[in-house]
């Protein structure tokens, strides 16, 4: 039973992780909080759902699209609400991006409804492979898989090409980047682009198993925060780390102590780690 | 920066625990355009409007507007001739061809919005006030009404605490179409018993999986209550967090514990979770017992279909299945499918039913004085050839006492009714082992 119980948790934090892939590249590498980082997953999902629904195309099929449709959101949100309050300090930034989560899950309350929608007969189901007399979920297989392919995806982008070292300068030293000649405006923009990259992917995987509406992703986003904080500002790889972290503690927790406490461990155990190291478990 | 989003952080976490208390639910596809119907396009009834509030979860993680259109439907029923065997709906309006009209307030499924939308709905001069599908919000929209001796006509909210005389004090004013959750409790093991009995379903062990919530938590009880007056011994209650990103630790649990039948006490949401969960462990017990909520919705029987399962089983008002015994069920059904486009369900017919009892009881009291349709509702039968009871009675702390629900089992994606087994049964229960 804890064999299943530990599987169960490392599945659901790689899915965690993945939703916290995205919100690492702009809070994480350049300080930026996106506090509409859930919508864009929330979108991410209503535009898996709607091409399923529309075109017949499963969510894994579609997953191209989607990435390209978020990437679009992350590149408009910088230009159109970021840009703007970049160059006023505090929290400016951060309270725009509020006033965008808001904005935007109330459009998805005025467009789509309340309603809970479901896609039904994906590609990959929610069976399960049994080993050792254990249940691992096919769809969460999937998603795994596409958590640790993207983390290594953005740090190879990262650390191997050009544009990524260059996110990189800006994080460190905004004017000094400039000075060698980095248009700092473009690599926001593509720093934003990316981040909803990574979380219409993340969207896209999770569709076939996530009832969609317009609360869906509210404990997802902030579970994407606590990741990011606990893995290590800046730390790709941590974030991933991190978010396994979290879905084990929520299993455990939940079959230990009670499945109505389980996120209140995980949120105890990051204020500890917070006191204990405030950079994150890998942060440097 | 990073240290003070670090506190930010903090407070959106105890934001977030926060929200883990508050209560979702249900519903399916948008509805379509409204469609007109014919007896809406007749001539209005004459006279000054009486209007009746409804509170309903028509935003936030809930939607009401299902329930809106059932109201609505009842609203054109009460307000225009329609050609069938039943007076209110023959007559133009009440008190003598007075139009109802209903004003809407959205609680967003929070009680202490519902406090404030009730307070200004009868600030505003509501003879009536029905709603709010969220126990939770029924009790505080009920509080209110009870401030102004206005009646209260609740149609969905299922706790038992709602209608037992005691934890509240507004049982003067309130009155509760749908069966609560101890008269489901009955009917449910009594069904388990019928099981064991006539399909030899070998049911011992029971446990059950409850939203953390007044309705999870009043339906926890009453499981307890009636698994031990029935001789069924309880393995697990295991309670939830509306909000969890998935159950595969709670279904593991359930799994665990050996149940032979499972109850459950959940929304849409968490129920589409759970059934996942139970499928991809392979845990087929012989019943899934749903109160109310998520069971009803008919999204759930998609999702059941593309499960493969049939073993879902739980309580309804009403089933499109039984449209052919009920003509007049049937006709409010394709007023309502004309509006949403899809079969009207348990607790939508139950909101339909709030507003037709509200304006039958204020039709019947011969005015709008609020203590003369208290008083006609605590003592009057009301007719409701649109349910299988074709009849509406309150006891005294407003519980409906005809008992207003039958077993529904979804069998192939169709909602059949299983149990009692009279002539309203559909089908034979299906144990789907």
């Amino acid at each position: 039973m804890i064999g299943q119980i530990i599987i169960n948790g490392l599945l659901n934090g790689a899915v965690y992780a993945l939703v916290a892939v995205g919100l690492s590249l702009t809070w994480g590498v350049m300080d930026i909080v996106n506090f509409a980082h859930g919508e864009f997953l929330l979108w991410g999902l209503y535009s898996s759902f709607w091409i399923w629904a529309l075109m017949g195309l499963d969510p894994l099929i579609s997953l191209p699209i989607v990435v390209v449709l978020i990437f679009a959101l992350g590149v408009l949100t910088y230009l159109v609400v970021i840009k703007r309050v970049l160059k006023v300090s505090g929290l400016t930034a951060l309270l725009a991006t509020f006033g965008l989560s808001m904005v935007l899950k109330n459009l998805t309350q005025f467009f789509w409804t309340a309603n809970y929608r479901n896609v039904t007969k994906p590609l990959v189901s929610n069976q399960s492979f049994n080993i050792f007399g254990m249940y691992i979920r096919q769809d969460y297989v999937v998603a795994a898989a596409g958590a640790l392919l993207l983390t290594l995806l953005v740090t190879l982008f990262l650390n191997r090409t050009k544009t990524g070292v260059a996110i990189k300068a800006t994080s460190i030293n905004k004017s000094a980047a400039q000075l060698v000649g980095i248009d700092t405006n473009r690599i926001y923009a593509i720093t934003f682009g990316l981040s909803g990259a990574c979380v219409g992917a993340a969207a896209a995987l999770m569709a076939s198993f996530t009832p969609i509406y317009p609360e869906a992703c509210s404990l997802y986003s902030t579970l994407a925060f606590v990741i990011v904080a606990l893995g290590g500002f800046g730390n790709i790889k941590g974030a991933l780390f991190a978010g396994l972290i979290v879905g084990v503690v929520e299993a455990l927790g939940g079959y230990f102590i009670g499945t109505s406490f389980k996120y209140l461990v995980v949120f105890l155990i990051y204020l500890i780690v917070m006191q204990i190291r405030p950079r994150g478990l890998f942060g440097w | 920066m990073k240290k003070v989003f670090a506190i930010l952080l903090a407070l959106a976490m105890v934001l977030s625990l926060a929200g883990c208390s508050s209560t979702p639910a249900t519903t399916t596809a948008a509805p379509s355009e409204a469609t007109t119907t014919k007896a809406a396009e007749s001539e209005a009834p004459a006279g000054d409007p009486i209007q009746i509030g409804a509170v309903l979860p028509l935003t936030g993680s809930s939607t009401g507007e299902f329930l809106k259109a059932a109201m609505e439907v009842a609203q054109d029923i009460i307000n225009n001739s329609h050609d069938l065997d039943w007076d209110l709906a023959k007559n133009k309006g009440i008190l003598g061809g007075r139009p109802v009209e209903l004003v809407f307030a959205d609680h967003q499924a929070s009680a202490d919005i519902a406090t404030t939308e009730a307070a200004k709905l009868l600030d505003q001069g509501v003879v009536a006030i029905t709603g709010a599908y969220n126990s939770g919000c029924s009790a505080s929209v009920a509080t209110q009404a009870l401030e102004y001796g206005v009646p209260m006509v609740c149609g969905s909210s299922s706790s038992a605490s709602l209608t037992d005389g005691s934890t509240y004090a507004f049982k003067s004013i309130f009155n509760r179409v749908a069966a609560n959750d101890e008269q489901e409790s009955q009917e449910f093991f009594e069904y388990l018993k019928y099981l064991n009995e006539t399909c030899n379903a070998g049911i011992e062990k029971v446990a059950i999986a409850w939203i953390n919530n007044s309705y999870g938590i009043h339906a926890n009880e009453m499981f307890e209550k009636y698994a031990a007056q029935y001789g069924f011994q309880e393995v697990a209650s295991v309670s939830y967090e509306s909000s969890s990103t998935s159950f595969d630790t709670e279904a593991a649990q359930i799994k665990e514990s050996g149940a032979d039948a499972v109850f459950q006490a959940s929304y849409i949401g968490d129920l589409t979770l759970f059934a996942q969960a139970y499928s991809s462990l392979q845990f087929k017990p012989a019943a899934i017992v749903c109160y109310c909520g998520g069971f009803q919705d008919a999204s759930f029987a998609k999702v059941a279909t593309d499960l493969g399962v049939n073993n879902y089983a739980g309580g309804q008002a009403c089933t499109a299945q039984l449209a052919d015994k009920l003509p007049i069920f049937s006709y409010v059904n394709e007023l309502y499918k004309a509006k949403t486009g899809q079969d009207i369900d348990g607790p939508a017919l139950e909101e339909f039913a709030s507003v037709i009892v509200a304006a039958q009881a204020i039709n019947a009291a011969g005015s709008t004085d609020a203590k003369a349709i208290n008083e006609t509702l605590k003592s009057t039968t009301f007719e409701a050839p649109y349910l299988i009871t074709q009849k509406i009675h309150f006891d005294e702390n407003g519980q409906n006492d005809i008992m207003p629900a039958v077993v529904t089992q979804l069998i192939d994606g169709k909602y059949e009714v299983v149990f009692p087994r009279d002539e309203y049964a559909t089908a034979d229960p299906v144990l789907d082992k």
